[in-house]
């Protein structure tokens, strides 16, 4: 990708019908907060789909900051499973 | 009162709005399935009593005498002091932390690292440590003499200094355009009959709410956690600290009855409430930990700065046909949410292309800030707007008017027009003094849309009490972040009983009461509203079905109606019917349920400025701004009018006055005061006026929409568009400091 490409393509505001469960990865760390969460239920059909709900604002609640227990940002993309820190649970 | 009985019934309403000032109205019929228990909703044919009018904020004496209490009045018997050691170096490592030096000073309690070896230091003031002391003069003594060491790095401060930053040329972007759907684009740009471009560029602004963020912290005997915090969401401060203590959320309670504002960034506890939180533990006595303002400005989040540029074009009529706009953000370490837009409905005819990037940056991460990322990308858009209105030889409300296809903001441009007096105030030729001003003044006005969509969520609860004489109590956990959520909820419990206002006792802030939103999106009026009246319907029915028991009367026979009871041919007054209650209250838990297919899931709006500007200082001064403003049914509309009047200061101050200056070598933010980091003043007010405009929406039993969001997308546009239109040239780059005025009008020349 050259410097300038975009990094969220045509992420144009959509009457979105999903639910901001399905906008989210399956395995994302339960400790991952966003403000979204707060004001809407994870059932709560959105209406703006964009790719990265949460206006991208994200904090560890192990934390209660931007950055994990591991010492890395924290967000929707790389609080996964395969994290050092995920906090879900045991498989 | 009227319930829907069957488990589920099709109901039918009239949502829309009536035309006002010439212009028509909508309404329409739909059909609805309401889930069985709630209430009938409200639609354009409900008559109101209580809501809708101008009820007083009912905590106003409460906080001009200082009897109502934050967290920052909190001062448990025993109460320690923190603050927090903060990094001294913009990017690097922690490699040294010596805390045993301050641990036997005077009066400190504990001393605690929030950072391991070796982690990671992303910006001046990122938390350290942590220091508890019975003064909190002893805790800043403390402070001075912890000894940390860094390896530094070397990360930008200022997004434009990163390396995949765009090349600006005096302010323009200069490089190609992203090859991703060039194709399309460069089409329709040059099918376009008429085209412009340009560039423009947001500083950072601070949150800036009057009460600092952080919590007072009391670890109990019993291991459970009380805590007294400014925050915009009860829930998310005790799931937080709950986490993050490795507690169950019953076993902690958070309190915030009264909350000193917040725009976005008070969300959680942060790194200051868990710090609170471990020192109480470790000490076993009441810990505060409040920022000051300087840790406010560089630790509490801020709206990212912003590059965007926008080409774009019309037909031959003036319709936009192409609309290709990227932007840059600068969201600070985190390197996420940087993101802007602008209001969507002008290219609904376009063809369109949209991209974003995010510029990391060794300061402060970004948070949400009033409608995050859209004061920004409106301020491009409405100025993108200008440029296509004067290429295509169109007045700037003409041209809205074109394009605009909404109905009921079509409504709302011309009733601002013609009470702003829009074509009166338009310089008819920017850049020249106007008939009968002073020759360095400059006049001119500009507009700009407004818009949001959110219409709350389910999952909330709320109660109402009834007691035995006649007094009411309606309570929520949510909280009430100074916009009168508390007054509405009385207001509300007062329609649906049909009692006096000053009937019914509000508590909020208590996450003992039932479970409500977090104060964000312009969310909390439409999420629990219908909750708050749902509650107080519940509580009416069963105030029947203790007025028949009392009375030996079927059940069936009894009905509430306006605020009394028929018994089966008997009338009660609602203090008569009380007085069956009992010791033991009515208590009633209200649910929210899921919304409905109303009149449209977003609301409109419109501003208007005039500004004046000196052009030997190139100081602007705005004289005037005008709102009309829709919010679904219109609740209380002096505290609707106050919420659209503070967005517009807000706007003002974000358009001409606030910027975080940094210093680009050692990241250390230079003004973080409010000496010098400037807000509006009453020295700075214009006249302010709004109009509001009621849309019964139907989307749930109120049909309520929040207000937080949509008057502070346009606020900055408008202003920056009435400068360009005094000064002949738009200056491009916010806050239009006189500075920046007087270099457009040099370059004019």
């Amino acid at each position: 990708m050259q410097p300038n490409e975009p990094t969220v393509p045509n992420a144009e505001p959509a009457r979105g019908r999903r639910r901001h469960r399905d906008l989210l990865p399956p395995d994302l760390c339960p400790a991952l907060m966003m403000k979204q969460i707060l004001v809407h239920g994870l059932d709560d059909v959105l209406w703006d789909d964009r790719a990265h709900p949460g206006d991208g604002y994200y904090w560890c609640e192990k934390t209660c900051t931007q950055v994990g227990p591991d010492d890395e940002i924290v967000d929707v993309d790389t609080c996964r499973a395969s994290r050092s820190c995920w906090d879900g649970p045991s498989t | 009162m009227s319930f829907r009985r069957p488990p589920r019934d099709e109901h039918t309403m009239k949502v829309g709005f009536v035309g006002r000032g010439g212009s028509p109205g909508v309404s329409r019929q739909v059909t609805v399935d309401v889930p069985a228990g709630d209430l009938t909703p409200w639609d354009l044919d409900t008559k109101f009593k209580t809501v809708g009018g101008r009820t007083d904020r009912l905590d106003a004496v409460a906080k001009v005498t200082g009897r109502a209490k934050y967290a920052e009045d909190m001062r448990p018997a025993g109460m320690l002091y923190g603050v927090l050691v903060r990094a001294t170096i913009p990017d690097g490592r922690l490699e040294g932390l010596d805390l045993d030096a301050v641990r036997g000073m005077p009066g400190v309690r504990a001393a605690i690292p929030l950072k391991d070896l070796g982690n990671r230091v992303r910006w001046v003031g990122d938390p350290v440590a942590a220091i508890a002391a019975d003064t909190l003069d002893q805790a800043y003594d403390a402070l001075a003499r912890v000894k940390a060491e860094y390896t530094e790095g070397d990360a930008p401060i200022d997004f434009r200094d990163h390396e995949n930053a765009p090349a600006l040329r005096d302010g323009v972007v200069d490089e190609p355009w992203p090859s991703q759907d060039a194709a399309k684009i460069e089409q329709a740009l040059a099918d376009c009959e008429r085209t412009a471009e340009g560039t423009w560029i947001c500083e950072v602004q601070t949150h800036s709410s009057l009460e600092p963020h952080g919590l007072v912290a009391h670890f109990q005997e019993d291991d459970s956690l009380e805590v007294w915090a400014s925050t915009q969401a009860v829930f998310g401060v005790q799931s937080g600290l709950a986490r993050a203590m490795g507690l169950q959320p019953a076993k902690v309670r958070v309190h915030a009855e009264f909350v000193g504002g917040g725009f976005g960034s008070k969300f959680g506890p942060d790194a200051e409430g868990v710090a609170a939180a471990r020192l109480s533990k470790e000490t076993g006595r009441p810990v505060r930990v409040l920022l000051s303002r300087f840790e406010e400005h560089t630790c509490a989040g801020n709206r990212p700065s912003a590059i965007m540029r926008i080409r774009a074009g019309v037909d031959a009529d003036g319709k936009i046909t192409a609309w290709d706009y990227q932007s840059w953000g600068g969201p600070g370490y985190a390197g996420r949410g940087g993101g802007t837009r602008g209001v969507p409905q002008w290219t609904h005819a376009a063809v369109t292309r949209n991209s974003q990037s995010d510029l990391a940056t060794a300061t402060d991460a970004g948070r949400s800030m009033r409608a995050p990322g859209w004061p920004q990308g409106n301020f491009a858009t409405e100025g993108m707007l200008e440029a296509l209105a004067s290429e295509a030889g169109m007045d700037s409300l003409a041209f809205r008017l074109l394009n605009d296809p909404d109905p009921l903001r079509q409504m709302e441009w011309r009733i601002g027009a013609e009470r702003f007096g829009w074509a009166d105030r338009v310089n008819p030729t920017p850049g020249k003094p106007r008939e009968g001003d002073a020759p360095r003044i400059l006049r001119g006005a500009g507009l700009a849309a407004a818009f949001w969509g959110q219409m709350g969520r389910p999952g909330n609860g709320a109660t109402c009490r009834i007691h035995q004489d006649g007094t009411v109590e309606a309570r929520s956990g949510a909280q009430d972040i100074g916009t009168g959520m508390k007054t509405l909820m009385a207001m509300l419990t007062a329609e649906e009983l049909g009692i006096e206002v000053a009937a019914v006792k509000v508590t909020m802030g208590d996450s003992n009461d039932p479970v409500g939103p977090g104060s964000g999106g312009s969310t909390t009026t439409p999420s629990l509203a219908p909750t708050v009246r749902h509650a107080a319907g519940l509580a009416a029915r069963q105030l029947c079905e203790r007025v028949a028991d009392a009375l030996g009367v079927a059940p069936e026979k009894v009905t509430y109606r306006d605020g009394g009871i028929d018994a089966d041919g008997k009338r009660l007054s609602f203090r008569e019917a009380c007085r069956h209650v009992g010791p033991n209250p009515i208590e009633a838990t209200g649910q929210r349920q899921r919304n409905y297919e109303g009149y449209a899931e977003h609301i409109c709006g419109c501003q208007f400025a005039e500004v004046e500007v000196d052009t030997h200082t190139g100081v602007v001064r705005v004289t005037k701004m005008l709102a009309v403003q829709d919010c679904g049914l219109v609740l209380n509309e002096k505290l609707a009018e106050s919420q659209v009047i503070g967005a517009m200061i807000q706007g003002l101050s974000y358009a001409l006055h606030e910027q975080r200056v940094m210093d680009r070598e050692v990241g250390r933010m230079l003004n973080g005061d409010f000496l010098h980091y400037k807000v509006a003043g009453p020295a700075d007010m214009p006249e302010l006026e709004a109009i509001m405009q009621p849309v019964a929406n139907g989307m749930n039993n109120v049909g309520a929409a929040g207000l937080g969001e949509a008057p502070a997308v346009a606020a900055p546009a408008a202003i920056a568009n009435a400068v360009a239109n005094a000064l002949g040239v738009p200056v491009r780059h916010l806050p239009i400091t006189p500075d920046k005025v007087l270099a457009a009008l040099a370059k004019r020349r």
